[in-house]
């Protein structure tokens, strides 16, 4: 039978010993786990010490190409890596689009580990066969632009390029890597991870092509999915015109932004004053930039076109998220500052969408007076640009107390005391994207508080965007194409006119799973409305050539989140961690919308109690013990886990008895 | 026959590769950037207006064809396309330094000339680029669209100077 999609090798870098191995990639396995976020956790689970210090040379670096990267399906594009975060202690994912993992997957890889430590800063250079370990000695202290540039030149633009900031190399955890100044790999500190291995770059450029098992089969699915894009002309020239700035009213308007900390909402007229498309459209934006495949190009290229910082400029993924962060949450005042100060983050690879956070918190801290100006070195803390720049910039050099917050919540919590623990607004030290207050209690507020990762909700949310004034059985047909059972459908709309989002959020999570092992991008709505879920099993068939069910594929899907929640659980984390926080319970004040509090979908408030139910109806959709959130061993055996059962029953983590009903 | 070429659009160009991949997959049966007949070679951070797509424009007087003394490029009279005989090339490589537009690629499993051959009069890179930065177009439209651009530029320009 002919394989294809699967490239059928593990690259494995071991820095301290300069060693390059090439093993053969057990294709039953890939199968199970099906590749990219699936593969890389059944990988740390068999090969990473779970003990291991973040740092340590031991900790590995896993980064999975899924069988669709480098083929012409659409939106395949997402490599996804996972390893043991600094910031949080978890051991988790993160996903990126751009052009890396499609090189390393026509260079003839489905996996990729890098492990120990090189004497002497190096970068990685993959081409095909040739994969070498080269002398970065001159390359070390340069920003993650000026390192990209210098790559670009010595070996070519066809190279795509990964490199750290300054800020990783001083393993500030609170960063992400760029891949070609515009995608984002790994938050929570893929590049201190990197740095601590003496690691400045990846490069990769492929030329070995990717097997298709059936190539017209899987053009005519091409086609008919393209089809459904260019049926909706009007939608691709919104996207083009705006990419995911499309979503402004989104947060300007319908639901909002939390700022203040989380004790306020980013007024609506504001946004629309300093934010508005047309300012961006006429004074921002300077390009669309596309992952690979991607019908829907919705990343960034933007220059300044006047004042102070004319003529600087950013390829950004997610723009509106990052405009939105450093909008609300830090306040710098303007769209020119706004972008200065991503295009700052980007090049020594802080992360905007966590160490924002870390600002808002800090200026609370020194609003209540718990920090004062001797810990700010005499500057006084507000939410402003020059604040932002100040804190970057010590961020960068891990020094001060900017360098204190860009270590994260779990070690700035340790570091400055005095209860500022009490206004940290995290779960397992990561930062909430959404408050539930504002945008009410759906999925991606829901993973917020049960993701392993910490308080992250693209990565398990469900795909559609859940407007809320659309009615409870809006949902129905997305998640009954997505091949969910029918006995779970009764149990997620037990009645008319509502739905328990506990129990929804397991499949949303698991859909984004599935698309980050194969490795298709998402974007949520943006590009998911256009799929169904029979394209999903016809384009894994056709590519690889294993013909598979969509239920064979959710069932998949499962065993890999299942794996991903056990590599956690072998840690420590249980129930206990899955916390909503305090603030989330405070009404919120707001300028414009009243006082908001938080509430399910449909408006019904939420006690901290209701919240706590719901964890254990999530637990239970997810056959998971209620008591402890931990799988129980029925269900990691249900899903062909004996192993991990067996491992987790001898370390004494598993529950003793099943308490589900 | 209608003279028809690839038009090509750098300022939609989102590089997203879609073109390379089917153009491979569809030639070669795999999917190989290495082995596409057209190529989007990015510059910076790989948007809109610095993507440069780049494929044989089937010249009218073929630099190629002439160059070849196998005589193993001949234009297909059906589509218009220069076309490799790959019986005949020798795989010398002529032909690939003569295109000065980076048209003629040499084909390194199969040790040949390879081009661009319109895959036989319906383009299957256009059909997957959804912001139509690559156009299959008969020569006297291109003529016109051409002008209306040129048209819209100078729109801009007037609105710029006058406004």
């Amino acid at each position: 039978m002919k394989v294809g999609g699967y490239a059928g090798q593990i690259l494995t870098i071991d820095l301290s010993k300069e060693e390059v191995i090439k093993e053969p990639l057990d294709l039953d396995m890939a199968r199970k786990f099906l590749g990219g976020f699936g593969l890389n956790c059944k990988l740390a689970w068999e090969r990473l010490d779970p003990e291991v210090d973040p740092y340590s040379p031991k900790n590995m670096i896993f980064m999975g190409m899924g069988p669709m990267l480098g083929t012409p399906a659409p939106v395949s594009n997402k490599c996804s890596v996972v390893s043991k975060w600094p910031s949080t202690g978890t051991i988790s994912p993160g996903t990126a689009g751009g052009d890396f993992g499609i090189n390393v997957k026509l260079s003839g890889y489905d996996e990729v580990i890098i492990t120990g430590k090189a004497k002497h800063p190096v970068y990685v250079k993959i081409n095909g066969d040739d994969v070498a370990i080269c002398n970065a000695g001159d390359l070390w202290g340069k920003d993650s632009h000026e390192t990209t540039d210098i790559l670009w030149e010595k070996h070519g633009r066809q190279y795509s390029v990964i490199p750290i900031g300054t800020a990783g190399e001083c393993l500030v955890n609170t960063t992400i890597c760029m891949v070609d100044k515009c995608a984002s790999w790994g938050k929570g500190g893929l590049p201190a991870i990197m740095g601590s291995k003496n690691l400045k770059a990846f490069l990769a450029f492929g030329n070995k092509g990717v097997k298709v098992a059936d190539p017209k089969r899987l053009m005519e699915r091409t086609k008919l999915i393209l089809e459904r894009f260019k049926s909706r002309p009007d939608y691709l020239k919104l996207m083009i015109d705006l990419g995911t700035m499309d979503g402004f009213a989104g947060w300007a308007d319908i639901h909002g932004m939390s700022s203040e900390n989380y004790a306020g909402r980013f007024p609506t007229e504001e946004a629309y004053r300093i934010y508005s498309p047309q300012y961006y459209l006429k004074n921002i934006k300077a390009g669309r930039v596309s992952d690979p495949t991607c019908p829907i190009g919705c990343k960034d290229h933007v220059k300044i076109q006047k004042g102070e910082y004319a003529g600087t400029e950013a390829w950004v993924s997610s723009f509106y998220g990052r405009v939105v962060h450093m909008a609300a949450r830090c306040q710098v005042g303007s769209y020119e500052k706004n972008v200065k100060a991503q295009e700052f983050f980007q090049r020594t690879g802080l992360c905007v969408h966590s160490y924002t956070a870390l600002i808002d918190w800090a200026v609370e801290l020194y609003q209540r007076g718990i920090l004062t100006k001797e810990d700010t070195g005499g500057v006084e803390l507000k939410h402003d640009f020059d604040t932002t720049m100040y804190l970057a910039e010590q961020a960068d050099k891990h020094e001060g107390l900017g360098g204190i917050l860009s270590q994260g919540y779990n070690k700035a919590i340790e570091d400055i005391g005095r209860g500022c623990e009490k206004y940290a607004v995290q779960v397992k030290g990561m930062e909430p994207l959404y408050d539930p207050r504002i945008n009410r209690l759906t999925g991606p507020e829901f993973n917020q508080v049960v993701n392993p990762r910490g308080a992250h909700a693209p990565q398990g949310c469900i795909t559609l965007y859940m407007s809320r004034d659309l009615p409870a059985e809006r949902y129905r047909p997305w998640l009954e194409d997505r091949g969910v059972p029918k006995e779970a459908l009764k149990r997620i709309f037990p009645q008319a006119g509502y739905f328990n989002i506990a129990r929804m959020t397991p499949y949303g999570e698991d859909w984004v799973a599935f698309m980050n092992s194969v490795g298709m991008g998402c974007l949520r709505g943006r590009v998911d409305d256009f799929f169904k879920g029979e394209d999903w099993s016809d384009v894994y068939s056709s590519v690889t050539g294993f013909e598979t069910s969509l239920a064979e594929l959710r069932e998949a899907t499962r065993r890999s989140y299942n794996i991903y929640k056990a590599l956690n659980v072998r840690l420590g984390f249980s129930r206990k961690d899955d916390v909503f926080p305090d603030r989330w319970f405070e009404p919120l004040e707001t300028e414009d919308r009243g006082t908001l509090v938080l509430s399910d979908y449909f408006g019904t408030p939420l006690s901290r109690k209701d919240c706590e139910k719901l964890l254990d109806d999530y637990y239970d959709e997810r056959g998971w013990d209620i008591e402890t959130g931990i799988p129980t061993e029925k269900t990691l055996i249900d899903s062909g886990l004996e192993d991990v059962a067996r491992d987790l029953k001898k370390r004494g983590l598993l529950p003793k008895r099943a308490s589900n009903k | 026959m209608e003279e028809k070429a690839l038009v090509l659009y750098p300022e939609r160009c989102t590089g997203c590769h879609a073109c390379e991949m089917v153009c491979s997959l569809v030639h070669d049966g795999e999917s190989n950037l290495g082995l596409s007949r057209i190529g989007i070679m990015k510059t910076n951070g790989g948007g809109t207006n610095e993507n440069i797509p780049v494929v044989c424009q089937q010249c009218h007087d073929p630099i190629c064809a002439d160059v070849c003394v196998m005589g193993a490029i001949s234009r297909d009279n059906e589509t218009g396309a220069l076309v490799v005989k790959e019986d005949l090339c020798v795989g010398c490589k002529t032909c690939v330094i003569a295109c000065p537009l980076g048209g003629v690629l040499y084909h390194y499993i199969k040790g040949c000339a390879m081009k661009c051959d319109l895959c036989g009069g319906d383009p299957e890179c256009v059909k997957v680029c959804l912001y139509d930065a690559i156009e299959f177009l008969p020569m006297d439209e291109w003529g016109i669209k051409t002008r209306l651009k040129g048209a819209e530029n100078l729109g801009r320009i007037f609105e710029v100077v006058y406004r």
